[in-house]
């Protein structure tokens, strides 16, 4: 017997082990019962599971998003034809917050003319757009992106089609997922600023067709306005003084507090217009 | 241009992914490509996002999503996730959809009725035996149309 522990313990083979003469006998493929294991599922998370994990990299709609929306919510203006043309903003300052919200109302801007630009507007935009990345640090590659649409523009390579793919992830995507040398608070007030164009071009195009009953889906938004502020606002944040990010966090402020109302009407999208408007003047 | 700079190297990470199971790499090219097939169904991408998840870990994602708009959340896990489960809630943490397949690529179809921010959570339900303490690469996308 002593042969048969050793056998046991080598082979783990504990059921032909159990002492009897007789082995267990196995039955046949058809004999065995089939047992589905159910597939696991995952846990329910609760509310304070939730908001401890959240993470906010797809919290802003983008510009394009935006436009969809205005027009699945029955508007006909195109927002591309709201977009200032005479608009030329430095991508000059010294101020890396500001330059970051400039960052991104050109990024706003490009991606919504994107199919209605000429060729010298988008590239000017693009050479904007490369020149405020270099600055708030965002790297070699994200430069050699932009000079590689820039030089497919330039060459008539790329159809309209897919020149708007490549903006949508340039814009939803790339952007959002560079690190940049400048900090983390880059992300969103680049986002910030495309936001704000996109705001004030859907609150023009409301005003514009009279139709503030659809307001509130369009610009209701409270959550992204807190992001952007707890940015805007942050402890530590680049502390010299700049009159568009003072200005910007003051009607970031007021943006937050007509978004928190239970529904807009028509002066609240006048506010928005007109605030976001002020903002955007001062690049 | 793909989603992200790793995705230039698509075919490179393919090849990596061939021989080191968790890669993120090779869940943002099977992703990258669904977006752009997207594109001719009208789908446009607004957000994507990539995360290496170990078994049973998560993550939740913020989302603004417009009324009136429909919206797919996609996902796809590299070859060592057997089932990645992708759950969305409402601001209240009220359960609205949840993917109930057993696939590592799971989709799910959502058309708010008002806007405001939903909570998507992501998980890693089931990873294969010889995914080790490596987790799996996980690719999210939030397209529209």
């Amino acid at each position: 017997m002593s042969n048969k522990w050793f056998v046991c313990s080598l082979l783990g083979l504990m059921v032909a082990c159990s002492g009897g003469d007789t082995p267990t006998e196995e039955p046949t493929p058809e004999e065995k019962p089939v047992v589905e294991t159910p597939a696991k599922k995952m846990k329910k998370l609760d509310l304070a599971s939730l908001q401890k994990a959240a993470e906010e990299v797809a919290l802003v709609p983008s510009p394009a998003e935006m436009q969809k929306s205005l027009k699945n919510a029955g508007l006909t203006s195109d927002l591309a034809g709201l977009v200032s043309a005479e608009r030329d903003i430095s991508m000059t300052v010294e101020h890396k917050d500001n330059l970051a919200v400039r960052t991104g109302v050109v990024l706003a801007d490009l991606v919504l003319t994107v199919k209605t630009s000429s060729k010298e507007s988008k590239l000017a935009r693009l050479e904007k757009l490369k020149a405020g990345f270099k600055a708030l640090g965002a790297g070699d590659d994200i430069q050699a992106t932009i000079s590689d649409l820039g030089t497919q523009i330039t060459n008539d390579a790329i159809n309209e089609d897919d020149l708007l793919k490549e903006m949508d992830e340039l814009s939803g995507v790339m952007v959002s997922e560079l690190e940049y040398e400048a900090g983390e608070w880059v992300v969103p007030l680049i986002q910030a600023g495309s936001w704000l164009e996109g705001a004030n071009l859907v609150s023009a195009a409301i005003i514009k067709e009279d139709k503030f009953d659809v307001a509130g889906q369009l610009l209701k938004q409270p959550r992204v306005v807190e992001y952007f502020l707890k940015y805007v606002e942050r402890e530590g944040g680049n502390k010299a003084p700049d009159q568009v990010v003072k200005k910007l966090t003051e009607v970031l402020n007021n943006l937050k507090t007509i978004a928190e109302k239970p529904s807009m009407n028509a002066e609240d999208v006048k506010a928005i217009n007109s605030s976001t408007s002020e903002v955007l003047s001062m690049l | 241009m793909r989603f992200s700079f790793p995705t230039l190297v698509a075919g490179m990470g393919l090849l990596f992914a061939a021989t080191a199971y968790a890669t993120e790499e090779a869940a943002e090219s099977c992703l990258t490509d669904k977006i752009w097939a997207g594109y001719s169904d009208g789908w446009a991408v607004r957000t994507a996002t990539t995360t290496t998840l170990k078994q049973e870990e998560h993550r939740v994602y913020l989302l603004t999503l417009y009324a009136g708009n429909e919206y797919k959340l996609q996902v796809c896990a590299d070859k060592s996730a057997k089932n990645i489960d992708l759950v969305l809630h409402d601001l209240d943490g009220k359960e609205l959809l949840r993917d109930e397949s057993d696939s590592r690529e799971p989709t799910m179809i959502y058309k708010p009725e008002e806007t405001q921010t939903y909570y998507v959570a992501v998980q890693a339900t089931e990873l294969k035996k010889d995914a080790g303490d490596s987790g799996a690469g996980v690719a999210l996308a939030v397209t529209y149309k």
